[in-house]
């Protein structure tokens, strides 16, 4: 396997926020509601509800591209490289605005780079599926730097008519990283991502429709398929690991948590609410920027849309 | 070594014949169609006679009314593509599968087709429009081959005719739908043995070619049409001096553009008809599906000790090349 080290990261959030247009009772939901941010004009929103999402190109204040494209500026910034330096960039997205070209080819064109890219995407774990595609490949077949992302405006597939628990979920946002055959701090130990296309009904969202989860299937699939993860790489992880997951509700957070009983735990939910695929990258970014990474081993547990799940291993070099 | 096991196709029913497309009163007629772009037909998922009302001004009504879907005729080449490979879907270990005209947008393409076929393997998208053949051999090319299942299951689909706006002449008269699908192994030998692969973008230009989720298909004709003969021509020429390429007994298939770009290419190349394969007249232009259901639709066709070029561009832009000797 190859040594691939994660020379830095970035995510993105539009400004708007969510609950400044919309309103939701006390009673739907059983947690704290995130800081959601919303693409949407807070006029579209108020007035439309987003009855039909075929109608959102007008009201977006940001895209998927847009937020990638900042994103990946914070990346390359943070790992002192310039766009020039990179080699390939893979892409993703679950809310695309064109589906030709890939988002990847459309950061790429923001950040004005010639170089092959393309999108690969599995769904919520699409981080740690970028990873172990890179650890997979033959030495003769990296480039020094690539830049992988993952961008989603979810919320302009929600239907805000009615309320209910994914208004209290979803927030849009896109991550990026930089990924480097070049010696940095955090060396990528290993990155596996799952894949259970028979579940995949649990997390739809139709080309011109709104977006339908069954968030049951957090306790009933990615907690005890995680778990499993975990269960399956237990010889790589040390007892006094960071885990850090981004996408789970807070219950599901700690059910996990309990199950696991090793290491110190980080959700940035709370904080950023469930922005897709970008919430991992995110979430890595946002407790460095916190500076709350102290630990020589990060765990990173990926879950969603696919249906999918993943665990990224990081560990600190000397 | 990669090489291919087996293949698969599928085309919708309903025919766009030129007349037609000359009796929507658009601005062309059968004679400019022939000379332009040399197709004579298309294959489509819609109804002809939902097309001659609406134009397919609304593509939410083309799709609600439409025949098959992407993942319908994707999941009918995937079964082709195993029964050419004579495996059994289980043993497949990996799925991995293109289109710009997704279903869904969530969960991925590929993993709904896994889910149609009963197959609970790993299933992701790796997606780059029309030069997807390319892209996926060279994706799989890129790994060791200890990290490869068995066999992987690569599908391209497209229903570009669904986001096609029929009142636009020149994209009325380009576009097919089609599915394309191919069993790859690193451990068991194939019919087609893939010696070179390559595959690259240029980002700046993705603008070229769109298509809208919330709208239609368009793209900037000229540029693409220069910019995809100057780029094949240049993965011919490459492939033709590093491997010794003979026009008289070798096999060229190219993106399925158009036969008239298809022309301009084998004629620079001094390709004979005999040994080119295309199925852009029939069908029209299937994006990424268009060359793999060529070399699918020969596949019987194929002699020990040929040698198979395809030359693919498209949006991206992107584009590449595979070539394959024959067992």
């Amino acid at each position: 396997m190859r040594q691939l080290y994660l020379a830095s990261t970035g995510y993105s959030r539009p400004d708007t926020r969510l609950f400044d247009s919309i309103s939701l009772g006390d009673d739907v939901v059983s947690f704290p509601i995130p800081d959601i941010r919303t693409a949407l004009t807070p006029e579209y929103l108020s007035e439309t509800k987003n009855e039909d999402p075929f109608q959102v190109m007008p009201a977006l204040l940001a895209t998927p591209t847009s937020l990638g494209a900042e994103a990946a500026r914070q990346a390359l910034q943070f790992g002192k490289r310039e766009p020039q330096s990179l080699g390939l960039i893979l892409g993703a997205t679950c809310t695309p605005l064109q589906t030709t070209p890939t988002e990847s080819q459309r950061v790429g064109k923001e950040l004005g780079v010639k170089i092959p890219a393309y999108d690969i995407q599995a769904g919520g774990a699409d981080f740690a599926l970028h990873l172990e595609t890179l650890l997979s490949w033959k030495e003769s077949s990296l480039p020094e730097n690539t830049l992988i992302l993952s961008s989603h405006i979810p919320t302009s597939r929600i239907d805000f008519r009615e309320e209910s628990i994914e208004q209290a979920v979803f927030s849009d946002g896109a991550g990026a990283a930089v990924v480097s055959t070049v010696k940095s701090d955090l060396r990528v130990k290993t990155a596996v991502a799952k894949t259970f296309p028979s579940l995949g009904k649990h997390w739809t969202i139709d080309l011109y429709g709104h977006l339908e989860v069954n968030l049951g299937i957090e306790r009933e699939v990615f907690v005890p398929r995680l778990l499993e993860l975990i269960n399956e790489h237990g010889s790589l992880i040390s007892e006094d690991a960071l885990f850090i997951e981004s996408q789970l509700t807070p219950q599901s957070f700690s059910q996990l948590q309990e199950a696991v009983g090793i290491g110190k735990w980080h959700s940035s939910f709370n904080d950023l609410g469930n922005m897709f695929g970008a919430s991992p990258f995110a979430a890595l970014r946002y407790f460095q920027t916190k500076e709350e990474m102290d630990a020589e081993q990060i765990v990173i547990l990926l879950s969603g849309a696919g249906l999918s799940i993943g665990i990224i291993i990081l560990e600190r070099e000397g | 070594m990669l090489s291919i096991l087996g293949m698969g196709f599928a085309h919708p029913k309903n025919e766009i014949h030129n007349s037609f497309i000359e009796e929507l009163e658009i601005g062309t007629n059968e004679e400019w169609i022939l000379d332009k772009i040399g197709i004579k037909r298309r294959l489509t998922t819609l109804p002809i006679k939902y097309i001659a009302e609406t134009r397919n001004s609304d593509p939410r009504k083309g799709r609600a009314i439409a025949d098959h879907n992407t993942t319908s005729l994707a999941v009918d080449a995937a079964k082709g593509a195993i029964q050419s490979a004579q495996i059994s879907p289980e043993q497949i270990g990996l799925i991995i599968c293109n289109t710009c005209t997704p279903e869904q947008v969530a969960p991925a393409e590929s993993q709904r087709i896994a889910a149609e076929l009963g197959i609970e393997a790993k299933a992701y998208d790796v997606i780059s429009a029309c030069p997807a053949f390319a892209l996926h051999m060279s994706y799989l090319s890129n790994y060791e081959e200890s990290a490869l299942p068995d066999y992987v299951l690569c599908v391209s689909a497209a229903v570009l005719t669904q986001s096609v706006n029929y009142n636009d002449r020149s994209d009325s008269a380009i576009w097919g739908d089609g599915a394309s699908a191919w069993i790859v192994s690193t451990k068991h030998p194939g019919k087609l043995r893939m010696l070179d692969s390559y595959f690259t973008a240029d980002p700046t230009r993705c603008d070229a070619v769109v298509v809208d989720t919330f709208g239609h298909f368009h793209q900037d004709g000229r540029a693409v049409r220069d910019f995809s003969v100057r780029q094949t021509v240049r993965l011919i020429k490459r492939l033709e001096v590093e491997y010794d390429i003979d026009w008289e007994k070798d096999i060229f298939v190219g993106h399925q553009a158009n036969r008239t770009m298809l022309a301009q290419i084998t004629n620079n190349r001094k390709i004979p008809d005999s040994n080119h394969w295309f199925n852009v007249t029939e069908i029209g232009n299937q994006a990424g599906a268009g060359a793999p259901a060529t070399l699918a639709a020969n596949w019987e066709k194929i002699c020990s000790g040929q040698k198979i070029v395809v030359a693919v561009v498209g949006a991206g832009l992107s584009w590449g090349s595979v070539l394959f000797e024959a067992v």
